[in-house]
């Protein structure tokens, strides 16, 4: 098992490098120029030119490359062109609040998808199952923008119950959560549905009724852990989504999150700040998955046993 | 000459006896074929009374009293009627039997006894069955749950997908013991522990996972499961089905063993002639969710009377005779969705008579332990070509 964990982060490197390249290359590609954003649109062509050469724009991008890959390597992920402020610290000055979110938005979607998900299929093709159905297909068709200003025209303009925007203690956290939650909820509840549906199919559940094991203890002891693997999966990925950036719901609530900090940067053609930020977003990415991973050895046997292959 | 005409008076006066030894021979078989008869009935009427009705504390005498059931299952396309008026009685320590092909409805059968039968779309339309008088129709859910894994186990076709692949053997035997006996964790562990022994896994490997099973392996843990809390009534739903020839008899040998040792009835699911020879003490033909011909081992094996029954015994290998063909039944069962008026097996057998498409054989016994259900009897001189072979 440690040793499993131990080759997963090995293999992060060479991820991380590959991630490097391709957004540097991406952004290299992107059309515009920092040199015009940052002088200005007034600035004369001797001006630019000679912000261009400050920030060593004029050299091919091998160098250019290989000059950020070696910083890199000193553990300095270079500075913001805009701004220059260092993308380090800029990076983990806006997690918190991304963190915050992505825990917010799941919690409300875990909280409601798993019992509705087995709700609806133990009771399969009745009323209850009809009207999950049709929450989960409201729930995944919404566009998250329009529903999060709905909840703030309700909840925050008419009724003044949460704060409209920013990121300011639990209370400000609500809102942006169900926004974000309510695509997740509906998208587990029907992974859990079609999970249960399918597990307590199984023969190993119609041994479990002739023990003797009551309705509960089929569905929660017997059928609930065999159909938790997909739901860890979704659950999982959509919490790294969440966490490098929803950026429809963070400019929705004004929110200081990773998501607004990368777009930013894309739209002003700042590699330095997009590349640091796409790296580290994709370092958490990975290290999420790991943990889904090891979450997987713990809930089924025989994953931990190819794990110690 | 003289010679000649004594020798004809002596040849006269032995016929003349002869006959008469004869004609009291078959008087006397006669008297005694009446009499067993009268005590078939007897019998045949005291266990028609209800256990509850005979001396109120006393045991019922059957273990399991399954009476007139007809099960179905529901379908958009179909109803098909699996089981159809099926009575089987099985007494303690005894073993039967329940013989068919595919889709005769052997399972659900078993299903029904632990009111198992997936819901929808099985539906019990009618009949009784009763596990130690106690009719199972007429309990609650939770009085149910009581019953099953403790009175009634079920050990499943499967043993690959039998199990849970999540919770190691050890707990899921233990599970069934926690359940139906007032004990601690450790205690059920313990007994867990002492099941896997009996039935001839280390005690050490309880905490291990189903994966790291064999398959053999694997149905021994079923079995385990099955008699953690030594149940009076042991159903086996094609237990070695899946299992190869070698581990197939390990596990028989084992079934057996501990059937003797608990006194465990049994009710034993396979379409396997060579397993109910070996381990059965009566068997239940079941063909189109009817038995068809129910005796004892001998009744059935060696005094075949249903013409299916014998149709499977000519399906089997004739070991004697290695250059043989297989006589294999003509046709395939006849669609339980839909059911003909007559007799279900008239389309496949060579002694079909017009009588027979008809209506429905009645059970005719034709001594205290076995009976068919077959129109060709009504003639009384009727026998199977096996029959006349086995003389």
């Amino acid at each position: 098992m440690w040793r499993f964990i131990l080759k997963r982060l090995i293999m992060l490197i060479p991820v991380l490098f590959g991630v490097a390249l391709i957004v540097y290359f991406i952004m290299d590609l992107t059309p515009g120029d920092p040199a015009v954003i940052i002088a200005g649109e007034d600035a004369t062509p001797e001006q630019r030119e000679a912000i261009r050469e400050e920030l060593g724009l004029n050299d091919p991008f091998i160098v250019r490359y290989g000059r950020y890959m070696f910083n890199l390597f000193r553990g300095d992920m270079g500075r913001s062109m805009l701004s220059k402020v260092d993308v380090f610290p800029t990076y983990f000055q806006k997690l918190p609040a991304s963190l915050a979110l992505a825990f917010g938005s799941i919690i409300v979607a875990l909280l409601l998808s798993i019992p509705l998900g087995v709700l609806s299929a133990t009771h399969q093709n009745t009323w209850v199952d009809t009207l999950c159905t049709i929450i989960g297909m409201l729930g995944m068709s919404m566009p998250n923008f329009w529903l999060g200003m709905m909840l703030i025209i309700a909840f925050s303009n008419k009724l003044g119950w949460f704060p409209s925007g920013g990121f300011d203690g639990l209370k400000s956290l609500i809102l942006p959560s169900i926004t974000e939650g309510v695509f997740l909820l509906a998208l587990i509840m029907r992974n859990t549905r079609s999970s249960m549906l399918d597990v307590i199919r199984q023969d190993y559940i119609v041994t479990a009724k002739a023990k003797g094991v009551n309705r509960r203890g089929i569905i929660w002891h017997h059928a609930f852990r065999n159909a938790l693997i997909p739901i860890i999966t979704v659950a999982g990925m959509n919490f790294a989504y969440v966490l490098c950036g929803p950026v429809l719901t963070e400019t929705v609530f004004s929110w200081p999150g990773v998501g607004r900090l990368v777009y930013d940067g894309i739209t002003k053609t700042d590699t330095q700040l997009v590349t640091g930020c796409l790296i580290l977003s994709c370092m958490f990415v990975s290290v999420i998955n790991l943990v889904v991973d090891i979450i997987y050895a713990f809930v089924d046997p025989r994953i931990k046993a190819q794990y110690s292959k | 000459m003289e010679e000649n005409k004594v020798l004809d008076e002596v040849k006269e006066v032995a016929e003349d006896t002869a006959k008469e030894v004869k004609d009291a021979a078959e008087n006397a078989a006669a008297e005694v074929a009446e009499a067993a008869e009268k005590t078939a009935e007897e019998i045949k009427d005291t266990a028609d009374v209800p256990a509850s009705e005979q001396d109120g504390k006393a045991a019922p005498e059957y273990v399991l009293e399954i009476d007139d059931l007809y099960v179905e299952y529901d379908t958009e396309d179909a109803l098909v009627k699996a089981v159809n008026g099926l009575n089987l009685k099985l007494r303690h320590g005894e073993t039967v039997g329940l013989v068919g092909e595919t889709g005769a409805g052997k399972t659900t059968t078993a299903l029904s006894i632990l009111r198992l039968v997936p819901d929808p779309p099985g539906v019990i339309k009618s009949g009784s069955i009763k596990v130690e008088g106690q009719n199972v129709m007429e309990l609650s859910e939770a009085a149910m749950q009581e019953i099953r894994g403790n009175d009634v186990a079920m050990i499943f076709q499967d043993p690959m997908t039998a199990l849970n692949p999540v919770f190691t053997v050890g707990e899921q035997i233990a599970e069934t013991i926690r359940l139906h006996t007032d004990c601690t964790k450790d205690e059920a562990d313990e007994k867990a522990g002492d099941m896997l022994e009996v039935v001839g896994i280390p005690r050490a490997r309880g905490n291990e996972f189903p994966h790291q099973f064999s398959g053999g392996m694997k149905q021994r843990v079923v079995i385990a499961i099955a008699l953690a809390c030594n149940p009076k009534l042991l159903i086996a739903d094609e237990p070695t089905t899946a299992l190869d020839v070698t581990i197939q008899a390990q596990v028989l040998d084992i079934m057996r063993g501990l059937k003797d040792q608990f006194n465990t009835s049994m009710i034993m699911i396979t379409h396997d002639l060579g397993i109910v020879a070996e381990t059965c003490d009566s068997v239940a033909i079941i063909y189109a969710g009817r038995i068809v011909e129910y005796g004892t081992l001998v009744d059935v094996f060696k005094h075949t009377l249903h013409p299916y029954t014998e149709g499977l015994f000519n399906s089997l290998p004739n070991i004697h005779n290695r250059t043989a063909k297989l006589k294999p039944i003509k046709g395939l069962m006849c669609d339980p969705s839909n059911l003909p008026v007559g007799c279900p097996f008239a389309d496949r057998c060579n002694y079909v008579t017009d009588a027979c498409k008809e209506k429905l054989p009645e059970q005719r016994y034709v001594s205290d332990t076995h009976y068919v259900c077959c129109t060709a009897y009504d003639d009384p001189n009727f026998r199977l070509e096996r029959s006349k072979e086995n003389g």
